[in-house]
């Protein structure tokens, strides 16, 4: 009897062992586990968002140390597109180019700005008249071209320039002639005259005064008419 | 000298028994004082885990608060990007009309002269073609209008493409027979300006 109360007592023993490990794992281990899965987890995902952070930090910083580089940049951007129409300016630079290059400047019409749908800004519509040899309006193409104000060009025409009435050598057709000489009007072989339709741009519409629909600049034509007057085709 | 136990053997089997609960208990102790160590183990390893998130933690709260220093900065990339898409727009259909006369006064055969040239750029996004130019020119012989053609049509002019002529008339110089065509032909995007590079400042990023 003795001896089965013993094995009793040590089944007993094994039994609450068993008893005490179960708890152990349920009420110990297992909620120290999750804590640390718990733990281990937040670690990961904030290792994650340092990792996003530092490199946010890093574009941060890298503009940081290129805002000089961003503002002159922007600066430029907003000479080539200013706020305002600016026409007064432009058309200063236009002259300046004009002679520059050795262009007779004969029109500028301006049509107030229109807003570009797709750009965003406004467009000012430019008609330009000159006349010049073919190289001095190459240079002028050119000299758009590197404004600082942008321009494009969108069409231009080239023809040649009208020269004045010469006396035709050819004799006058039988029975038609009485004898006086017919004039007419021979192409200048050197003189171009170009129309160019171009584009100018500004971030508004025109502030105070409207600008009208055609600036003339008359002097160049006149000197022109005086100049090609005299000349002989 | 061998020691003789004049005990019964019932005594020595309940001593037996006592010393076996007794090993018993010990191990028993022995096996809670384990589960006591590994606890304490474990309770280190999640003290350990908690405080390198919490690290961490304060490591990013440290980082958000300088990049929230830092944030007011973008402002200037965002004005950059819309300075930058307001030149890409306005110079998509931009065309050097400067090289393209340029390439034409070079390509032109000798015995073709143009007298007159209607360059447009095609605005329209669905067509293929950057713009078009229409000549007017004169040659001694027709011959000459096919030098025009080869000329403006071979690579040494990539910008024209699909060169046409649509006329060409006999006609005369004081007393030199001449011929005046009419001729028309579509730029291609080699006739695009390359302003869209060199008017955009770039910001060393």
């Amino acid at each position: 009897m003795s001896g089965v109360s013993n094995r009793t007592k040590i089944l007993l023993g094994v039994l609450v062992l068993l008893l005490v490990t179960v708890l152990w794992w349920l009420l110990i281990l297992s909620p120290q586990r999750d804590a640390i899965d718990t733990a281990q987890a937040e670690l990961d995902n904030s290792l994650v968002r340092e990792s996003t952070l530092q490199t946010r930090l890093a574009q941060l910083q890298q503009i940081r140390d290129n805002e000089l580089s961003y503002l002159f940049a922007i600066g430029q951007m907003e000479a080539s597109i200013p706020a305002t129409p600016q026409a007064d300016a432009f058309i200063e630079k236009l002259t300046f180019l004009a002679e520059r290059t050795g262009v007779e400047l004969n029109q500028i019409a301006l049509t107030p700005p229109v807003a570009d749908a797709l750009s965003g800004g406004f467009e000012v519509p430019v008609s330009v008249a000159i006349e010049g040899e073919y190289f001095e309006i190459l240079g002028f193409l050119y000299g758009l071209e590197a404004m600082d104000r942008l321009v494009r060009v969108d069409s231009i025409g080239l023809t040649p320039l009208e020269g004045a009435e010469e006396p035709d050598s050819t004799p006058p057709p039988e029975g038609e002639g009485s004898g006086e000489t017919a004039g007419r009007l021979r192409p200048n072989p050197d003189l171009l005259a170009a129309d160019i339709t171009m584009l100018i741009f500004t971030r508004g519409p025109a502030s105070g005064s409207n600008p009208g629909p055609a600036v003339t600049v008359p002097q160049g034509s006149a000197e022109l008419d005086d100049e090609g007057s005299g000349e002989d085709l | 000298m061998r020691p003789i136990n004049l005990l019964p053997p019932e005594a020595h089997l309940k001593e037996q028994a006592r010393e076996r609960v007794a090993r018993l208990a010990l191990i028993g102790m022995a096996y809670l004082a384990i589960l006591f160590l590994l606890t304490l183990i474990w309770q280190g390893r999640a003290s350990e885990a908690e405080q390198a998130a919490a690290d961490q933690l304060e490591i990013n709260r440290q980082l958000e608060a300088r990049v929230i220093e830092f944030e007011g900065i973008e402002a200037v990339v965002v004005e950059y990007d819309a300075n930058v898409a307001l030149m890409e727009a306005v110079l998509a259909n931009d065309l050097s009309w400067g090289r393209i006369l340029n390439d034409i006064a070079r390509i032109l055969p000798d015995s073709v002269w143009l007298e007159s040239f209607l360059g447009t750029v095609d605005t329209d996004p669905a067509s293929p073609e950057m713009g078009s130019i229409q000549v007017t020119g004169v040659g001694f012989d027709f011959p000459d209008v096919s030098a025009w053609l080869r000329s403006l049509d071979s690579d040494r002019f990539p910008a024209a493409t699909g060169t046409w002529v649509t006329n060409v008339n006999e006609g005369t110089i004081g007393q030199a027979p001449i011929v005046n065509f009419v001729s028309q032909t579509s730029l291609t995007e080699a006739a695009r300006s390359d302003r869209l590079e060199s008017r955009i400042p770039r910001t060393g990023l």
